[in-house]
């Protein structure tokens, strides 16, 4: 036992390591960028968003990917500029972290106003007003709203979701893996 | 391929290969099937402003509402295929205004889960929603109208709307007052 | 105790790994071509995702467990004749090797 740690110590090379240290930071720093890139292409903080609540049940899942366009929709022809009922914004409230996924049920806009909306959850009853800011009754699309939502992956962003909700699986994976390698007769 | 922890990890990457390959497929398999949305009918029936207070927090003002009802018959079979998860069909009120040049508000929307449900014959429906401005006055507004949209939730890929069954523009009446006398507000 | 080790080890053969190799191809591109084209053709997503997660199934039972078909081309050692070799300390000597002393 002594004489297989000792061997092992002994093939822990420094130059080897520094070198897989640089590829897993190389790994992350192109994740980073394309990250970064996608969001400058949709001109949205956060291009790529989890569902987290069931207020737009039937059509979002706790779970869900969804993927985020903040420049104009154009929904008509000829298009009309700004953001129209219908659409799925998702918004962060001034003051609370959580981001919100809502339809937007109505839109007012003058030459001297910004583009106010009114957003409510399918599932819900009542509109959004009483998650709105203090003293806000409309949102302000381009302060609040990050952006709407234009294409739609079902599952895929759950495993967020229960690494978030139980911390507890991170440590069993994190177990789990230094099991695996302990286990490995490599 | 040489351990059963390799294998898995290969027979795990390369499923998520083919699994991100068939959702891409299955996602551009909704441009196979193009929207062919009929509307048949679609038009105001009765409109009457009436002044309250209905469940708002934002003010204790009195608004001005508006008392509509409508006839639809619309039918949305065409949007149904294999990648849809369901269809988001709403009424929306576009109007112009002084302070508040472009306006739109949904008064009435519904799920259409399946294709069963994809037939819409509605006769002098009630607007679900209150029908009120954020200047609170509504009496008298001109150039009212009437469209009816959709929204194609897929099972995955991308979200589409499309809209129909634009009526003439309408002319609210004013408040009625008790004695008959109407009166137009700005 | 061994053989839960060899078994978690899971080793084959070459022949065993370039047979996985091509199983794992196989089937679960199969699974996704299957699963695709009865999904489009009836006309239901609920066939794509049986046939795609069935295939998944399928390909981990028959690819990841060390089956014996995956050890039937074991590698055949020259036989051991005695052979006294030094231990060489790692590769960064670039050369020098030390000959071990054959011992009759």
């Amino acid at each position: 036992m002594d004489a297989l740690g000792l061997s092992k110590l002994r093939h822990l090379k420094p130059r080897q390591l520094l070198s897989q240290v640089l590829n897993f930071a190389l790994i992350l720093s192109t994740a980073f960028m394309l990250w970064k890139g996608l969001s400058v292409a949709t001109d949205s903080p956060s291009p790529i968003v989890v569902v987290l609540s069931g207020s737009m049940e039937p059509a979002f899942q706790r779970g869900d990917l969804l993927f985020l366009w903040n420049r104009n929709l154009e929904l008509d022809s000829p298009p009309t500029p700004g953001t129209r009922v219908g659409e799925i914004v998702v918004y962060n409230v001034i003051g609370k972290d959580i981001p919100i996924v809502h339809r937007v049920v109505r839109k007012h806009q003058g030459p001297k106003t910004p583009l106010h909306l009114l957003t409510k959850g399918d599932n819900n009853h009542a509109d959004d007003t009483e998650l709105y800011a203090r003293g806000r009754w409309y949102l302000d699309r381009e302060k609040e709203v990050i952006g709407s939502v234009v294409g739609y992956v079902p599952f895929v962003g759950y495993v967020t979701i229960m690494l978030s909700e139980h911390p507890w699986m991170k440590t069993a994976l994190l177990g789990i893996m230094g099991l695996l390698v302990i286990v490995q007769r490599e | 391929m040489h351990s059963t922890l390799v294998r898995a990890q290969n027979v795990f990457g390369f499923l998520t290969t083919v699994a991100f390959f068939v959702a891409g497929l299955v996602a551009l398999s909704s441009l196979l099937y193009p929207a062919d949305v009929n509307v048949d009918v679609i038009g105001t029936n009765n409109v009457k402003i009436a002044k309250g207070r209905a469940h708002q927090y934002y003010t204790s003002k009195v608004q001005e509402y508006a008392v509509l009802y409508f006839d639809l018959e619309a039918d949305l079979s065409s949007l149904f295929n294999w990648n849809t998860k369901q269809v988001f069909a709403y009424v929306s009120a576009t109007y112009p205004g002084s302070k508040y040049t472009d306006n739109e508000i949904v008064i009435w929307d519904t799920i259409l889960p399946s294709r069963s449900a994809s037939k819409l014959i509605l006769k002098n429906e009630r607007a679900k929603y209150s029908i009120n401005d954020i200047t609170g006055k509504f009496a008298g507004r001109d150039n009212v109208t009437l469209s009816f949209h959709w929204n194609v939730q897929p099972h995955v890929g991308r979200l589409t709307w499309g809209a129909v069954g634009l009526t003439k523009g309408v002319k609210f009446p004013g408040v009625e007052r008790p004695g008959g006398k109407k009166e137009a507000a700005k | 105790m061994d053989q839960i080790q060899s078994i978690i080890d899971g080793f084959i053969d070459f022949e065993g790994q370039r047979l996985a190799e091509t199983l794992t191809t196989a089937i679960l591109v199969l699974a996704g071509v299957l699963a695709f084209i009865v999904g489009y053709v009836l006309s239901d997503l609920k066939y794509t995702v049986y046939i795609g997660l069935s295939g998944t199934v399928i390909a981990f039972l028959v690819v990841v467990p060390p089956w014996g078909i995956y050890k039937r081309n074991p590698l055949t050692y020259l036989p051991a004749s005695g052979v006294q070799v030094q231990m060489v300390d790692g590769d960064a000597d670039g050369g020098k090797e030390k000959e071990g002393k054959k011992v009759k």
